[in-house]
């Protein structure tokens, strides 16, 4: 399922920009959008999934025209969605809640429900704790829940907006994974901070920062953008100074190995390192005062 | 859409979440130990009707027990934004008033059943000690005709008016 934005804008009232003019093209497939906090991903998130109107601006999901009410019932029948918050009935079970936004959703039909329930259950393995009450669960089960109920209507669009915040690192990653399988006929849009969560799952990304859309294209032409632009540095103790950022600090006993990004050149000690999307980001967040740089996705 | 699935989808849901909160039943049977001790139609005089007493009694529970009946309700649409629920179920295809309206008829029913629990207890007490059935058709239908109706209104007022001042903040924060 195919998404266009043009020229997307939306301010709160009270005069909060949220958006500046955003254009988008999405084919479909895993998209990460990143961004840091406050860059607008989840304006953007909740224009597409419906619950907000944009204060200017196009867009298209699919074959329908997302500006119309109509059209926006339409697209909420093919779509699944996993907010940022995630709040939960906590009284209810997991097998209750997710049979009742199963029948919100319109899955009328009783047994079908039952047994698309009881296969969310087990691909989220949640089956053996599906009686418990929702209170009673950890951080990581409610967000498996939440793509859970996502997925009840096998949507053709499955947006999660920072679906992995808060979670350990092995939920995470299995969060992750989770994702990737999803893959197959449908556009997931992937809204997160979390370079890592982008760099495993994405081949094509979009980076926004203060309301803006600063790149769009894919993982790899990212990478290639910071390409020459990583440096190893390892010095005694002392800080280095240059015009770079250091993306990590390593002691390693009686010398400290620094990773930066920024225009070094040659310099004494400063090695080359192949980038990687972090490195990437902080390269392209450092440049982002050009213009809006796109490659052909 | 099948909007009529969707609303009693809503209604038996809302139902399960308000007959299973302990505070409802908390509150009822404590209303009902309290008017035990303070308010006792049972121990007029045997010499008057029972009807009286059934009528009394249905006076008390509408007064007292719907008022408790509202504030239980008050909380039903606020709770979806203190839940974060409201987000998701923005994204769904079910209108709003279809949700709202399921909520407000399962939440009331629901608060309604300890409600009747306890005017059973008490006409069952009453007919107990006039050993007498004959008034019970009246305390059915003084129930229905006097209570009911009471609860109902009380349900409807709390929750739109918890609705339309959480939407005006909505509205005012947001925009």
């Amino acid at each position: 399922m195919k998404i266009a934005i043009y020229h997307l804008d939306k301010t709160y009232r009270g005069g909060v920009h949220a958006l500046y003019g955003a254009t988008l093209n999405i084919e479909g497939g895993m998209f990460g959008l990143l961004g840091p906090n406050g860059a607008g991903k989840t304006t953007l998130m909740r224009i597409l999934a419906g619950i907000l109107h944009p204060t200017n601006g196009m867009l298209h999901i699919g074959d329908y025209d997302g500006n119309s009410e109509h059209n926006r019932n339409a697209i909420k029948r093919v779509l699944g969605y996993l907010p940022q918050d995630f709040g939960v009935y906590p009284d209810l079970s997991a097998r209750e809640f997710l049979d009742y936004i199963g029948i919100l959703k319109g899955l009328d039909d009783r047994t079908g429900r039952h047994r698309r329930v009881e296969e969310l259950l087990e691909i989220v393995s949640l089956t053996q704790v599906a009686n418990r009450k929702l209170k009673t669960f950890s951080g990581g089960m409610k967000r498996r829940i939440g793509i859970a109920q996502a997925l009840l209507n096998d949507p053709q669009l499955l947006i999660v907006d920072e679906p992995t915040a808060g979670l350990d690192p092995e939920e995470r990653i299995r969060f992750r994974n989770l994702l990737s399988d999803l893959g197959g006929g449908r556009t997931i849009l992937l809204s997160t901070h979390i370079v890592e969560d982008i760099a495993q799952t994405c081949q094509n990304l979009a980076i926004m920062n203060g309301g803006h859309i600063i790149y769009q294209g894919t993982v790899a032409d990212l990478l290639r953008e910071a390409l020459g632009k990583v440096w190893i540095i390892t010095t005694q103790g002392n800080k280095p100074e240059g015009n770079f950022t250091a993306v990590s600090t390593l002691n390693m006993g009686s010398l400290v190995q620094y990773r930066v990004v920024g225009e070094l050149s040659a310099r004494a000690g400063a090695i080359p390192a192949e980038p990687n999307l972090e490195d990437s980001y902080v390269w392209l967040m450092r440049e982002q005062r050009l213009p809006l740089r796109a490659s052909t996705l | 859409m099948n909007q009529r699935a969707a609303f009693f989808g809503a209604l038996a849901f809302e139902f399960r979440m308000q007959i299973r909160r302990r505070a409802v039943w908390i509150t009822f049977i404590a209303l009902g130990l309290f008017f035990t001790q303070f308010h006792q139609p049972w121990f007029r005089p045997i010499t008057t009707p029972a009807s009286a007493a059934i009528i009394y009694w249905t006076g008390i529970v509408q007064s007292f027990l719907a008022v408790a009946a509202g504030l239980l309700l008050a909380d039903r649409l606020p709770r979806d934004r203190r839940t974060k629920v409201d987000e998701l179920l923005n994204t769904l295809p079910s209108t709003v008033s279809t949700r709202v309206f399921g909520k407000y008829l399962g939440s009331t029913i629901a608060t309604l059943v300890p409600m009747f629990v306890i005017y059973s207890l008490g006409t069952a007490f009453i007919l107990f000690r006039w050993h007498t059935f004959q008034p019970l058709p009246l305390a059915l239908a003084s129930f229905t005709a006097i209570a009911l109706p009471g609860v109902i209104f009380i349900g409807a007022f709390s929750i739109a008016c918890t609705a339309v001042s959480d939407s005006l903040c909505w509205l005012l924060v947001l925009g």
